[in-house]
């Protein structure tokens, strides 16, 4: 009965009335939940492109871009179901592929497309890493292992890696090309974690007498991995290890005068490779003067300014810039690419997102219980952080162009998989804060 | 565990300043620089393809000569594809330049006319969505078919079979013809591109008029001319005797096959073309003096023209000897000038000393209608019409005293040049005419590049056909 009169008061309503209520919809109930405005922001985004793309619309498009509004919202559904922790995490990682996808399938339709399956994949391989975790005990015991894996990586790369876009890092496995590094950084977060706080590993072998050498040991490694990314000429790669090298220095209480002796290291080091390598000192040259040479050397980041400039705060609106004049703008440059059609704000809300996720990693950190995931957690976070920044800065050319991609915006499949192997890694330790590993 | 914490604190404050600074930066890029990197810093605009990428949106305009023939047009080919065609070729092709690889001519500096792209303002974003922007504007230019044919053919059929010729009206400064050979075709710039850009020696691209620098030889005797007439009171005596050479700050100068002309005035020293008048003469009026005039005459100075150009240069530098004194007086020291600033020169002696701003776009027409006409405009008053007039009439003696510019029936002023660029056989020959000399209608400057012939001979002629055909079609009445 009284649902019935609350129906008949609802038809009353005058068409000003109504006309008023939309904008308290938007605090009320359903839109409210986060998971139902990223539904909406993907409705529209995608059939805004779709649309765009009519000449080449099929039914197999359609329902591909269907089946990724349902998998997303049915994963978020399920995040909150099968884990009490931190159920944003997911969310924001879907909203930021959904902008990047947008623009992706925008230039390049067919990248669009498998950049879906990609994240498809990478969602699985969320739980996957997720329930792996979750599954066994004594992640922090592995050092020995972590640091096997690292350098079985770098040994994959040097043996089977070609040459791509300027650096030897990507390796063709059954067709794809995978860029290996991309492992390497989360299990390199490993090895920090388990290194510094476990020492187990030293004991009991033969390799005792060593334990007093074990910083200097420590610096030995993080440099041997530096140093690989630079014969690699993957110089982002370098840059983000050498951060996470120096907050684990400062999170694990260093001597002050050993950190400023790395990062003294690291700048005569910087220096030297700017006078022994010619594509550091023409990454160098680009960013202090790209219109020295418009047409060639300095094209990509002059394209890339061209087009954050049209955009203005509010883009020219999606299908009506010209974003496919930016060399790869579907991975390097999709920055710029985004800003362009969406704005300015629109770009500003990318970086804003990957403020949140990174606050949130954070918050993990310090929440957790466990100062292995305590650090686990830091370390993840801090690659988030760093390659948004180094990738944002650099389209932006405020630093120097170091090519790496933005994590879950960008198109690519290594770049993908590994961010959301990464989430896995931090949506287990927000759920776990309270865990069984309190030391 | 605390102390984690504050670590941690740090870190990530350190990560959120330097996020909130790319924030910062981009609003400060917005704002402050973002106009200016989109147009390449007035410099590299040609690499924004933005500017010109929209060719299959909005058709460009249709340039038109003063004729109403079709000097570009936008036609679509089989794929449907806007380009640009030149019905002339490469007759019109040093005015109107090709459209593509960022274009040169006025494909380039009227890009954003013939595309219609307005000012960029908040408002005209939103006009783009809402009006259908389509048409580009028409451009009607102040040039004449025949005269450039003509022009192009005579310098065709040059042993030089390089060089430039630019006729305009003195009066209002209107362009009759602007060549420059060798020439290219715009149609196939495209296809030929490899080709043009490796053949350094042709140079077809450069439009010799108005971006190629020349030594001026004894031309520039006219410019010499106005600023002795102008400061009289400096100098010891309009007539000198001339014994073929004079030795001025320790450099011995001396006249063409060191002619002797002995008892010589202004008038004699322009038909003989005396280096010794000059030189000592412009040796007792010092080099601030001369810099003035030929500032004034805007050589070595920036003015405003429809075609991209090449700045000349005043040969009258800082700290410049007697000796330099000399030389540039007479056209043969560091003084360079474009065709294009020759003809203005010759145009203001026969304008009574008023330089006009020299044009070549008589009409911007609007897709609507709206006619923008471009007004005749005093670029400099360079000298009194007395003095202006007293060197017309030497230069109509320097014509009529066996020179090869004569015209029988016609008063042609003229000045010849025989410019040394690198020894005697290799000269860049010169000639500047105005005529009917009592109501000058055109001035022309020729120029025909490493020539060896002498500039009266070769480049005369030249002169003389021009004038003949602009008289003969009626032009500037």
């Amino acid at each position: 009965m009284r649902i019935k009169s609350k129906a008949r008061k609802k038809q009353k309503l005058s068409l000003k009335e109504r006309f008023l209520s939309i904008g308290t919809n938007l605090t009320s109930g359903k839109l409210r939940d986060p998971a139902t405005l990223l539904l909406w922001f993907q409705i529209f985004a995608f059939g805004l492109v779709l649309a765009n793309d009519r000449e080449n619309f099929t039914l197999k498009k359609l329902l591909v871009f269907v089946a990724v509004i349902v998998v997303v919202y049915v994963a978020n559904k399920v995040v909150t179901k099968i884990t009490d922790g931190d159920n944003y995490l997911l969310l924001i990682a879907s909203m930021l592929f959904s902008i990047g996808v947008t623009m992706i399938y925008r230039i390049t339709p067919t990248e669009g497309i498998k950049q879906t399956i990609w994240f498809i994949g990478g969602l699985v391989l969320f739980f996957v890493v997720y329930f792996i975790l979750k599954s066994f005990r004594g992640w922090e015991n592995l050092t020995i292992l972590y640091l096997i894996g690292c350098f079985a990586m770098f040994i994959i790369t040097l043996l089977f890696a070609g040459y791509n876009k300027g650096a030897y890092n990507w390796v063709s496995i059954f067709g794809f090309s995978f860029q290996l590094s991309e492992i390497t950084k989360i299990l390199y977060v490993f090895f920090i974690a388990s290194y510094q706080l476990n020492d187990k590993f030293l004991r009991g072998t033969k390799l005792e007498k060593y334990l007093k050498y074990k910083d200097y040991l420590y610096m030995l490694i993080s440099y041997i991995f530096i140093g690989m990314f630079f014969l690699q000429r993957d110089l982002g790669s370098a840059v983000i290890f050498f951060s996470v090298y120096i907050v684990s220095l400062f999170v694990f209480d260093y001597d002050k005068k050993i950190i400023a002796g790395n990062i003294i290291l690291a700048l005569i080091g910087a220096v030297a490779a700017y006078f022994i390598f010619p594509h550091i000192q023409t990454r160098f040259e680009i960013w202090i003067d790209p219109w020295a040479d418009p047409g060639y050397k300095g094209y990509q980041i002059i394209q890339s300014l061209f087009a954050l400039s049209a955009g203005g705060f509010f883009g020219t609106g999606l299908g009506l810039g010209q974003p496919n004049l930016i060399p790869i703008a579907t991975s390097d440059f999709i920055f710029p690419a985004i800003v362009e059609e969406m704005g300015i704000f629109t770009g500003m809300g990318v970086l804003m997102l990957f403020m949140i996720l990174v606050y949130r990693g954070f918050k993990i950190s310090m929440e957790q219980q466990s100062n292995f995931f305590k650090f686990v957690a830091l370390g993840i976070s801090v690659l988030f952080a760093v390659q948004a920044i180094l990738m944002i800065g650099g389209v932006l050319k405020v630093i120097p162009m170091t090519g790496i991609t933005i994590p879950f915006v960008s198109y690519g499949g290594s770049s993908m998989v590994s961010s959301f192997m990464s989430l896995g890694v931090l949506q287990y330790c927000s759920s776990d804060i309270k865990g069984r590993m309190v030391d | 565990m605390e102390k984690f914490n504050k670590k941690i604190l740090i870190v990530f404050s350190f990560l959120v300043f330097l996020f909130l600074g790319l924030v910062l930066y981009m609003t400060y890029f917005q704002i402050a620089k973002a106009k200016d990197v989109s147009t390449g810093y007035g410099k590299y605009g040609q690499y924004n393809k933005r500017y010109w990428v929209d060719e299959n949106k909005v058709k460009r305009g249709t340039v038109y000569d003063s004729q109403n023939n079709i000097v570009v047009e936008t036609l679509k080919d089989s794929n449907g594809n806007n380009y640009r065609n030149f019905p002339f070729d490469d007759i019109y092709a040093p005015i109107t330049g090709y459209s593509i690889n960022g274009g040169s001519g006025l494909e380039k500096s009227f890009g954003k006319q013939l595309l219609n792209i307005k000012e960029d303002t908040p408002l005209s974003d939103l006009k783009k969505l809402v009006e259908k922007q389509d048409e580009g504007n028409n451009l009607v230019l102040t040039t004449n078919y025949k005269m450039q044919k003509v022009a192009m053919d005579l310098l065709e059929n040059t042993e030089a079979k390089k060089g430039s010729i630019v006729a305009m009206n003195p009066k209002t400064g209107a362009i009759y013809a602007m060549a420059s050979y060798p020439s290219f075709n715009p149609n196939k710039v495209a296809e030929n591109w490899d080709e043009i850009i490796a053949d350094n020696e042709s140079a077809v691209l450069l439009n010799r008029a108005t971006q190629g620098l020349y030594v001026p030889g004894s031309v520039f005797k006219v410019v010499t001319a106005t600023s002795i007439l102008e400061n009289t009171d400096k100098v010891e005596s309009l007539v000198i005797k001339d014994e073929g050479k004079i030795k001025i700050g320790g450099l011995e100068i001396s006249n063409i096959e060191n002619m002797v002309n002995n008892r010589t005035d202004l008038e004699k020293a322009l038909v003989k073309s005396s280096n010794v008048y000059f030189a000592k003469l412009a040796a007792e009026l010092g080099a601030d003096i001369l810099r003035e005039t030929v500032d004034k005459y805007y050589i070595g100075k920036e003015f405003e023209f429809d075609l991209p150009m090449y700045k000349s240069k005043n040969g009258y530098v800082d700290g410049i000897d007697d000796a330099n004194i000399a030389t540039t007086s007479f056209g043969q020291g560091d003084t360079l000038v474009t065709p294009l600033n020759m003809a203005m020169v010759m145009s203001t002696i026969a304008n009574e000393g008023k330089m006009m701003q020299p044009f070549i776009v008589d009409q911007i027409i609007s897709p609507d209608g709206d006619i923008t006409k471009t007004e005749p405009k005093v670029l400099s008053e360079v000298t009194t019409p007395e003095i202006a007039n007293e060197i017309l009439g030497d230069m109509v003696s320097v014509v009529r005293d066996g020179s090869k510019a004569y015209i029988r029936g016609i008063k042609v002023a003229g000045k010849s040049g025989t410019a040394e660029i690198k020894n005697k056989d290799s000269t860049n020959d010169w000639f500047i005419a105005a005529a009917p000399a009592d109501d000058p209608t055109i001035a022309v400057a020729v120029v025909l590049e490493d020539s060896g012939i002498g500039g009266d001979k070769s480049a005369g002629p030249l002169a003389k056909v021009m004038i003949q055909n602009a008289i003969n079609n009626g032009l500037g009445q």
